[in-house]
């Protein structure tokens, strides 16, 4: 088991507004005022609902015991963030395929499973999810036993959900999180594989304060 | 919460005379009594919630024109054409009645054009503006 280290990845916001319009974009959509929602891609373990400028629910109760675990994305969400566009500038003029910013809570465990890429977004034939991987900012955690681990061959890379913090994982391998109680999490996805992205976050700190 | 307001407006126009108010929680804001453009974007930083007052006067009934038809050839009127909150653009007509009113002529459906004088109000009832564009569904786009 290799514990993995937080990255220097800093961010100080009140999260709250992020949380209430969450919040209401959930219950909008559970009220049937989103209805464009697209069927899962195979063994994707989610549907997604398109929310138009709104942005992107990807809503999964498989692999979260059940309860329904919800992963916003887009031009709304950023629009709760201050330090979205320039978090954004600075990845993108790094070199690094941004992939988009997405904010979830979930109160369970996640089962184990890869992160699917769009049939469009495949571009290495004989691995068709290779090349992506995904910060994981912990906003809050009431578990303070909670930890997430992927699977690199025979390695298994484990980290755990202390708030403020932040770790990168390889979505293109096997990954879960064990965890009970609420879990907040502000996330970054990345088309680039796992080793690109760590070197760039070991050699470039990055603190923003809002 | 502090809020960057945009608003435009389309005028009709062919003499002097046609005057706009704007008072935000009844503080002006904007005003001129003779608009002689065709376009007008004002921009407000408002805290919200709040209501938007605008009055519109110096119009007369005079101030259309017909031919001996009953075709309009010119005409005097101030068109909400569209509300931008914090950068998100929302075109006025998705604004439901009971946010978006006007006074001036109750024949008149189309709340956002207002040919006679008169009040309208907007009102911005929640203290984030995403919130209030996702508690109103035309204005969200989806009833």
């Amino acid at each position: 088991m290799i514990l993995e280290p937080a990255l220097p990845f800093e961010i100080n916001h009140n999260w709250n507004r992020t949380r209430s319009v969450y919040t209401k974009i959930i219950s909008q959509y559970q009220q049937g005022f989103f209805a464009n929602t697209t069927q899962s891609l195979p063994d994707y373990h989610a549907v997604g609902a398109d929310l138009g400028q709104y942005g992107r629910l990807s809503i999964s109760n498989d692999l979260t015991q059940g309860t329904e675990w919800y992963i916003w994305s887009g031009e709304f969400l950023e629009m709760t963030l201050p330090f979205a566009q320039p978090l954004k500038q600075q990845i993108q003029q790094a070199g690094l395929k941004f992939c988009n910013f997405a904010y979830f809570q979930h109160q369970t465990s996640i089962k184990q499973h890869v992160d699917k890429k769009a049939p469009e977004e495949q571009n290495d034939p004989s691995d068709p999810q290779a090349n992506q991987c995904n910060l994981n900012f912990v906003i809050s955690c009431d578990d303070h036993d909670s930890k997430s681990y992927w699977q690199d061959h025979d390695d298994t890379h484990v980290y755990p959900s202390h708030a403020g913090q932040a770790w990168l994982l390889d979505s293109s391998r096997p990954h879960w999180v064990d965890n009970s109680g609420l879990r907040e999490i502000f996330q970054i996805r990345f088309h680039d594989n796992y080793h690109t992205v760590h070197k760039y976050f070991q050699n470039q700190p990055i603190s923003f304060t809002c | 919460m502090l809020t960057q307001i945009d608003l435009d407006f389309r005028i009709g126009h062919h003499a002097t005379g046609l005057g706009l108010a704007i008072s935000t929680d009844e503080k002006l804001v904007y005003q001129s009594h003779s608009l002689m453009i065709d376009q007008l974007s004002i921009r407000l930083q408002v805290h919200l919630p709040c209501k938007i007052l605008f009055e519109v006067v110096g119009r007369h009934e005079h101030d259309t024109v017909i031919d001996h038809q009953g075709c309009i050839l010119k005409d005097k009127f101030i068109e909400f054409s569209k509300l931008s909150l914090d950068g998100f653009p929302i075109e006025t007509w998705t604004i439901p009645s009971s946010h978006l009113h006007f006074s001036g002529d109750p024949t008149v459906s189309n709340k956002n054009f207002w040919s006679r004088n008169g009040q309208a109000q907007l009102v911005l009832d929640e203290p984030d503006p995403l919130l209030w564009i996702l508690n109103h569904p035309t204005v969200l786009g989806v009833a």
